[in-house]
């Protein structure tokens, strides 16, 4: 671990360059291309984009979770002072679960189905703290009431099919903060949920995140769940990184044109607006991209530049990059 | 957990009576027992004698209620060849099977699960293509043929091992080997199989996440999950074992039920086919009980169901 004087100062996740292609058969997929972004201690970073825009792979490149015969992963993934891409396979499985934990999306499929909630629970307690097998059940317990789960006692000897959607998203909860990691990185982790406990699972988190003081990387396509939890936000868009600023100014000032289109994606129910706006045609296959700047196809402002090279993240103002050649005007104002 | 013992003890009864049912069609419609009983010079005081004793002069639903009374009281006739009871007889060769039996069904289950893992493990490498390829030529092999070469092999040229019969522990090796074989590559594939889709589970990449190492990972979670299908496939593999026991032991000359009962049915020996089959089937019967409480206990969602 770091000094505390040099901790204090770098972020506490530092990504630099993450490039992920997938071998498949004689073919390679560039599925994330050059993503940088930093998240420092205790801060929220908002991963948006659509489905394919690479946010999961994202987050299983960072907790090194995709399989090495498949992937492979380059660049930096600097987390706590160490770069996690070079770690070797046997000290990485020490920083899972221990200083970086991962909460899925499908709290259906994410729990093993025969085996108690409690010795699910109690599996990264024993593992990383070296707690005894009672120890271990008293902080399961302590942990689902945490998690605000009632009866904690109780549930611990019950199975996820015993419990609903909700509730088992919680379990998955209670199990990454158990040995209360620095980091967790929450891929989708209330799509699978209905409405109201959408805004249960986002209050909970938001409240552990505060009280544990963690840094999250919360990886979503609702800008509504990032403009109310996140500090920061990177948006991704077909497996690049294509603007990152604070939520203010990002949701205030949105330089990058398809930051701009999903903004006036969100439906004005207060206005008199009458149509739904979408941001018209579809987000490119990634075996297919075009040479210069994936969204020039969708994009209203593209010129012939932007279908030759591909533009780099680049700072349009302070603390706020976007990777666009003829990015929207500062003072352009988007009502979310 | 005990109620669900209790619902599944219920169809124990039921399962039997329609083997006995079968049994007792299939005993009537093999002949007139009176020429099975009574050699070929009876005379005709002799066969009605026997008429009234067999109760063959009563209509055929009250022979069925004495017959199932018999059965019920364990009785199962005299054996033709023994003389004595029929039921003893079997009996005496339980033992002999069961020996044959545990053998060769531990022999398949550890090797079957434990080369389906591996194949699992080292999917679409060598070994995986090792395993399956011998696992499916296996399959493919006729057991009587196996036994023969095994016995030509080990027990006529190198002369390791005894050819026939039963005695000490070497005795049982080629027997158990032959019937093993027979399920073995069944264990392989279906472990394979059910070890390579729960690989692929969600619930296994949160273990991951959890910190769990490979090997961690593959024993507490993935197997337990694969066992299911596996449990199932051993339930009805019982009945193919027992089956490809009979055959087995002609071939080993194994004093065992399935040896008798070969025996008896080229005898006309009735008493000794009906309790033969009876036995065998309460065999079956527990076995698919004591599979499906095991599944039970490793799938608690199946208790409820």
């Amino acid at each position: 671990m770091m000094p505390a004087a040099l901790s204090e100062a770098t972020p506490l996740l530092s990504v630099r360059d993450l490039t992920v292609r997938f071998r498949s058969g004689r073919e390679t997929v560039t599925a994330i291309d050059r993503v940088s972004f930093d998240v420092p201690r205790g801060r929220v970073l908002g991963l948006v984009g659509e489905s394919g825009s690479g946010k999961s792979v994202t987050a299983l490149a960072l907790m090194r979770l995709l399989s090495p015969d498949m992937a492979e992963i380059a660049g930096e993934v600097r987390f706590d002072g160490r770069d996690l891409v070079a770690l070797p396979e046997g000290e990485m499985r020490r920083v899972r679960g221990r200083h970086l934990s991962m909460i899925f999306q499908e709290p259906m499929t994410s729990l093993n189905p025969i085996a108690s909630i409690g010795n699910q629970i109690c599996e990264p307690l024993r593992l990383h703290l070296g707690l005894g097998r009672k120890a271990a059940r008293d902080r399961a317990a302590e942990l689902l009431a945490m998690v605000a789960i009632p009866e904690p006692r109780r549930r611990l000897d019950q199975y996820p099919h015993e419990l609903s959607g909700g509730m088992r998203q919680r379990v998955v909860i209670a199990m990454a903060i158990a040995c209360e990691p620095r980091l967790i990185i929450a891929d989708e982790p209330t799509t699978a949920l209905d409405v109201t406990t959408q805004a249960q699972i986002l209050d909970l988190l938001r409240d552990l995140q505060s009280r544990l003081g963690m840094a999250i990387v919360m990886i979503t396509h609702d800008l509504g769940v990032v403009a109310e939890f996140a500090d920061h936000v990177q948006v991704m868009y077909a497996g690049r990184g294509v603007e990152r600023a604070a939520v203010r100014d990002v949701f205030g000032h949105p330089r990058h044109p398809y930051t701009g289109g999903l903004l006036r994606c969100i439906p004005d129910f207060d206005g008199d607006q009458d149509r739904l706006v979408g941001i018209d045609g579809t987000v490119p296959s990634l075996t297919n991209l075009p040479p210069g700047c994936a969204y020039a196809p969708r994009c209203e402002r593209a010129q012939d530049d932007c279908r030759i090279v591909v533009p780099d993240l680049e700072a349009v103002a302070p603390a706020h990059r976007a990777a666009c050649f003829h990015p929207l005007e500062f003072a352009r104002e988007v009502s979310p | 957990m005990l109620n669900y013992i209790a619902r599944r003890l219920i169809y124990i009864p039921l399962s039997l009576l329609l083997v006995l049912c079968a049994a007792f069609v299939v005993l009537r419609a093999t002949g007139n027992p009176i020429d099975i009983f009574l050699d070929p010079n009876h005379t005709p005081e002799q066969a009605d004698v026997l008429t009234a004793r067999l109760h063959l002069d009563q209509p055929i639903l009250v022979q069925f209620v004495i017959y199932l009374r018999d059965v019920l009281r364990g009785d199962f006739g005299d054996s033709l060849q023994f003389g004595g009871p029929a039921m003893p007889a079997v009996l005496d060769r339980l033992g002999a099977t069961l020996e044959l039996l545990a053998a060769a069904l531990g022999v398949a289950l550890v090797l079957g699960i434990f080369g389906g893992i591996a194949c699992a493990v080292w999917r679409d490498r060598t070994p995986d293509f090792l395993i399956s390829t011998i696992a499916i030529a296996a399959q493919s092999m006729p057991s009587f043929w196996l036994g023969i070469l095994l016995i030509q092999i080990f027990a006529v040229d190198l002369r390791w091992l005894p050819t026939s019969g039963r005695g000490d522990g070497w005795h049982l090796i080629l027997p158990a080997a032959t019937l093993a074989a027979f399920v073995l590559p069944n264990f392989v594939l279906i472990t394979r199989t059910s070890m390579l889709e729960v690989m692929g589970e969600p619930f296994v990449v949160t273990g991951k996440a959890k910190g769990l190492s490979a090997a961690k990972l593959l024993f507490t979670h993935v197997f337990p999950n694969a066992l299911n299908p596996i449990l199932s496939f051993l339930g009805i593999q019982v009945g193919r074992l027992v089956a490809g026991s009979i055959v087995t032991e002609t071939i080993f000359s194994w004093p065992g039920i399935g040896r008798l009962l070969i025996g008896s049915i080229f005898q006309r020996d009735v008493p000794i086919v009906l309790a033969g089959v009876v036995v065998v089937s309460l065999f079956i019967i527990l076995a698919n009980l004591i599979v499906d409480l095991l599944l039970s206990i490793n799938d608690p969602r199946i208790r409820l169901g």
